[in-house]
């Protein structure tokens, strides 16, 4: 999958959880900047992650992953 | 606190058409649990189901019910989901039960569902440990049985079974953030919680419809021949003998059967007979169509004879166009997709959340017979001379009863389940009947009718609040079953004579109008009563006589 395939599906889940516009998700979009993105919110972002890419994120980086750009970063780095 | 969104408008209209009301249900859990009341709000819209939550903070198990006015009992639940982690149980046992049976007491209007003890993180699998008292698995076991006990004694309690989910545990959501389970395992849960909610509420299905070819034995009988039919108790054939000994066992719960085929009548009827491995037989099915009519056309038959209304109705058919037609000309039947692999038909038939049931009346176990003697009524009455002729020879016996502890859970079920026959819909749950039956002012009647050919056990309900000179009617309703024979019109005639020795003059009923109801308006005419001021009035100087063939008692 490329990079841009990547941050696209990344924020479309990231809308779609936060139930927000997918135009209102920018890459450097965080929970500082997203109000619907509360902690609830980002533990059900990972799940939905895990689930459309068939991925495993690791313990700590659930707890590290801030901004849009992070969480593609780490996808890309679980996909085979 | 924090209150989930509730659902779309468009929704709400229809469900206020529909006369529902959203059901108060709060969520205490000793995990985060946060995730599931959109889950399973999701899952009950299908059903029409609207649910307002309220989710107590974390950790506020015991604060919540021992706070005189703590949020929850402000929120005053319908239902409480009260879920707990193995430690609770494990390690604090004594005080988790003490909480249930406080929740229990605290809280006697709701139903309230429990977690049992089961066990999330595995554990070494190690035969002898199992006999091993100092042992986990021995010590859950202990566990469950006592909870089982404490539940017995608790009407408004409940267990949910949460021992299959161990292979759901994600220790990564559960240290970072005390989910113990996977998004997988809180889908499974949440699919647990809705048929129980559905159980609660009252929503369950009343007739499974089945096909034959494909589905109750293996092969096409008019191809293959009734020896070459894939039904046995070993090989390829028991997954057939197992999926119908579950549906054996629903019938045995109160699911009425039919059978809706298109095949040769004379031939399937000596298959269904002959076949040696065949658990339903002829006797098990209520209502038969084995032609070569539509579907559709024959399941609406089916919920006439039946007297039924067709959203009670489960479908269940391997050919595709035949589930697609009925989906499309009878949306009100529930048309699950079966598996295309046979293997996983018992499974599949397992995990439909339409029949639970949080406790079986008589009624429910006997059902099966009942609508097997009205088969035979019907035949009767083909050969009587005049119906009225019919009704004399059935000997039918009345009987009118003030409610005891073993009816209330019939009478609450009606209450829930009847909108043929059903004055006011007031739909109440076990612990309301019994804080009516509490009550000085208002007494609750169940009525039970037998005849000749059998009997039909609890019928109908009717709810009196006492006022001076003056006996409100909360509740007047009936079994569609019994109706047209005259039941109706004698349980009246008691009621009303019950009355008027407390002293009241005239009986005052609200008729609560829908478009199943109307059978009700009808009959209180014809019961004497008159309608003035959005009200019905029975002068109780005034009761008109029973039909003469019915022979009533009153104990």
């Amino acid at each position: 999958m490329m990079t841009k395939d990547i941050s696209v599906k990344v924020k479309k889940i990231v809308a779609k959880v936060l139930e927000i516009p997918v135009d209102k998700v920018l890459d450097n979009s965080s929970q500082k900047t997203i109000q619907n993105w509360d902690s609830l919110a980002h533990l059900n972002l990972v799940m939905e992650l895990e689930k459309e890419f068939d991925i495993a994120f690791d313990t700590q980086e659930v707890f590290t992953m801030e901004t849009v750009e992070e969480i593609c970063k780490l996808v890309k780095k679980h996909l085979p | 606190m924090r209150l989930l969104p509730g659902p779309r408008p468009g929704l709400w209209v229809s469900c206020l058409t529909a006369m529902e009301k959203k059901i108060k249900i709060a969520l205490v859990s000793s995990f985060t649990a946060d995730l599931l009341p959109q889950l399973i709000s999701k899952k009950l819209e299908d059903f029409e189901i609207h649910l307002d939550w309220y989710i107590a903070p974390f950790d506020q198990m015991s604060s919540e019910v021992k706070l005189v006015d703590s949020p929850c009992k402000k929120f005053a639940p319908a239902i409480i989901l009260l879920l707990f982690l193995p430690e609770d149980f494990l390690n604090r046992k004594e005080s988790t039960l003490s909480l249930i049976r406080q929740y229990s007491q605290n809280f006697p209007k709701a139903t309230i569902l429990v977690t049992n003890a089961y066990l999330l993180q595995p554990q070494q699998l190690d035969f002898c440990k199992i006999n091993n008292p100092k042992s986990v698995y021995y010590q859950i076991d202990a566990i469950n049985q006592e909870l089982v006990k404490l539940i017995m004694k608790l009407d408004n309690v409940h267990l949910l079974n949460f021992s299959n989910l161990q292979s759901q545990f994600d220790p990564r959501l559960y240290y970072l953030a005390k989910i113990p389970f996977s998004r997988e395992g809180l889908e499974k849960i949440a699919s647990l919680l809705t048929a129980s909610i559905q159980a609660v509420l009252g929503k369950r299905k009343k007739c499974l419809v089945l096909d034959l070819d494909n589905v109750l034995w293996g092969g096409i009988l008019a191809e293959d021949g009734a020896e070459h039919l894939k039904l046995n108790v070993d090989g390829e054939g028991k997954a057939f003998y197992d999926f119908q000994n579950l549906i054996l066992e629903l019938y045995h719960s109160g699911i009425i059967l039919a059978i809706c085929s298109k095949n040769d009548k004379q031939l399937a009827l000596k298959a269904i007979k002959k076949l040696p491995y065949m658990i339903l037989r002829e006797d098990k099915f209520a209502a038969i169509r084995i032609n070569w009519l539509d579907k559709a056309q024959n399941i609406k038959s089916i919920a006439q004879e039946l007297n039924l209304g067709l959203d009670s109705f489960v479908f269940l058919d391997d050919t595709s166009f035949e589930r697609s037609a009925v989906k499309k000309l009878l949306p009100e039947v529930v048309v699950p997709e079966m598996p295309k692999d046979f293997s996983f038909y018992p499974s599949f038939l397992a995990k439909l959340p339409f029949f639970d049931s949080l406790s079986l009346s008589e009624e429910d176990t006997k059902r099966g017979e009942l609508y097997l003697q009205e088969r035979k009524r019907n035949e009767l009455k083909a050969n009587a001379v005049s119906f009225e002729d019919f009704l004399r020879s059935l000997n039918i016996e009345v009987i009118v009863k003030k409610i005891d502890k073993w009816s209330f859970p019939r009478v609450a079920q009606l209450t829930q389940k009847t909108n043929q026959f059903n004055l006011s819909l007031n739909r109440y749950q076990e612990v309301e009947v019994l804080q009516m039956a509490d009550d000085k002012k208002t007494s609750v009647f169940s009525v039970s009718a037998k005849d000749d050919l059998g009997d039909a056990g609890i019928i109908g309900v009717a709810i009196i609040k006492l006022n001076n000179t003056e006996g409100f009617l909360d509740t007047f309703l009936m079994s569609c079953r019994v109706l047209g024979r005259g039941i109706e019109e004698a349980f009246m005639y008691e009621i009303a004579n019950l009355v008027k020795k407390s002293g009241a003059e005239k009986i005052k009923a609200r008729y609560n109008p829908t478009d199943k109801n109307l059978m009700v308006k009808t009959f209180l005419k014809k019961a004497g009563f008159t309608e003035l001021n959005g009200y019905f009035w029975l002068d109780l100087k005034r009761i008109p006589t029973p039909p003469s063939w019915i022979k009533i008692k009153n104990k």
